[in-house]
């Protein structure tokens, strides 16, 4: 099964090497990132299943994943950064698809990164801003 | 001189590819095809390669060249900078250098039925069209099904069966024709598991294709005859 998931990914690096398109990265893109929400959501089944004995307990359970805040915040900004990257990438090719505009893949590709980076920047303010300035 | 870097197999001689370094005497307006034909008459005999038409009609010369999939008869040395990589096209198998076998692809073409399915008797007259009927062709007609998409295309190597974006965009084609009266047929043919759902929208298709074809925008029409056909029944 491991194996099969390697030999996947080598193969998309391949691809890259011979079509190093921006289709095609952000189809590699969307690939890792849909397989890091999967294990994300795995995690978050386990954590949330483990939760026993009142509000008490799910603040317990949660705590575990909570601190050190220094390491778990920014895990939180990754989080973050991949479900932004997903879902703007699935919202441009559902709309490339679905209104012809598949001539436009570059400049939608190019819009995306824009947005993205602002959502980004806006995301990391407000995840990683305390950490930062933890009295401000 | 122009340096040409061109991948070698030989089945019966090699484990594995590699690349042979070939200096070419280089003029001006030179392709590729007359960079690997130069090779062939002057420095190595034995280099296999496909070519036809010599004029970007046949598909023949289809090949990966410096980081792209390309006719070699119509790209020209001088746009590709100071050394040029030539590979055969990929998730085809090699049979010989630079030669590859079209064989699977062209079952695959078969599959669709690639003719006009009309059962109406032919009078006196041909099946005429509309310039307007016609003119949802253009392009479509164009296709010289010379791989390029499919070699660029990741989902024909994770899926051996399904179609491409060639043959997809053939599927339309006949799809598209008002003298074709087998729309049911044809969009049941997209709608499968190897056909139009297979492709993730990668637009490397619309990038190499040679021609300046698009088929993804047919495959997202097939899509969206395929969706409808399912909510309403009808064949559109």
């Amino acid at each position: 099964m491991i194996a099969k998931w390697w030999d996947l990914l080598v193969q998309y690096r391949r691809e890259l090497i011979l079509n190093p398109l921006p289709g095609m990265w952000s189809f590699v893109l969307q690939r890792v990132t849909g397989l890091g929400i999967v294990f994300y959501l795995l995690m978050h089944i386990v954590v949330m299943g483990s939760v026993t004995g009142g509000p008490e307990g799910f603040d317990a359970s949660l705590g575990r994943v909570q601190s050190p805040v220094i390491f778990f915040k920014p895990l939180e900004f990754v989080l973050m950064l991949v479900l932004l990257a997903h879902a703007l990438n699935g919202i441009r090719i559902t709309v490339l698809d679905f209104r012809g505009l598949s001539r436009h893949n570059r400049v939608s590709v190019a819009i995306m990164a824009a947005v993205f980076v602002i959502a980004a920047a806006v995301g990391g303010w407000l995840f990683l801003g305390h950490i930062l300035h933890p009295h401000g | 001189m122009a340096k040409i870097s061109v991948f070698r197999y030989d089945p019966e001689l090699d484990s594995a590819g590699y690349f042979d370094e070939f200096d070419v005497p280089y003029r001006s307006g030179m392709t590729v095809l007359e960079a690997l034909l130069h090779i062939l008459e002057h420095e190595d005999g034995s280099l296999g390669f496909r070519y036809a038409c010599r004029s970007a009609v046949c598909g023949s010369c289809a090949m990966h060249i410096n980081g792209r999939y390309r006719l070699a008869c119509a790209t020209q040395v001088s746009d590709l900078g100071d050394r040029v990589v030539v590979r055969p096209l990929y998730h085809l198998p090699v049979i010989r250098d630079l030669v590859v076998d079209m064989t699977g692809f062209f079952q695959k073409y078969e599959r669709i039925r690639p003719w006009l399915l009309n059962e109406t008797p032919l009078g006196d007259e041909e099946r005429r069209q509309s310039p307007e009927e016609r003119a949802r062709l253009d392009n479509l007609v164009e296709c010289i099904l010379c791989a390029c998409c499919h070699a660029s295309c990741p989902f024909t190597h994770t899926d051996p069966e399904y179609l491409g974006p060639a043959l997809l965009l053939k599927l339309d084609r006949f799809y598209a024709d008002s003298r074709d009266l087998a729309t049911a047929d044809r969009i049941a043919a997209a709608d499968d598991e190897h056909g139009v759902w297979r492709c993730h929208t990668a637009y490397n298709c619309v990038e190499v294709c040679p021609k300046d074809l698009n088929p993804t925008a047919s495959i997202a029409r097939l899509k969206g005859a395929a969706i409808k056909r399912r909510f309403t029944g009808r064949a559109e």
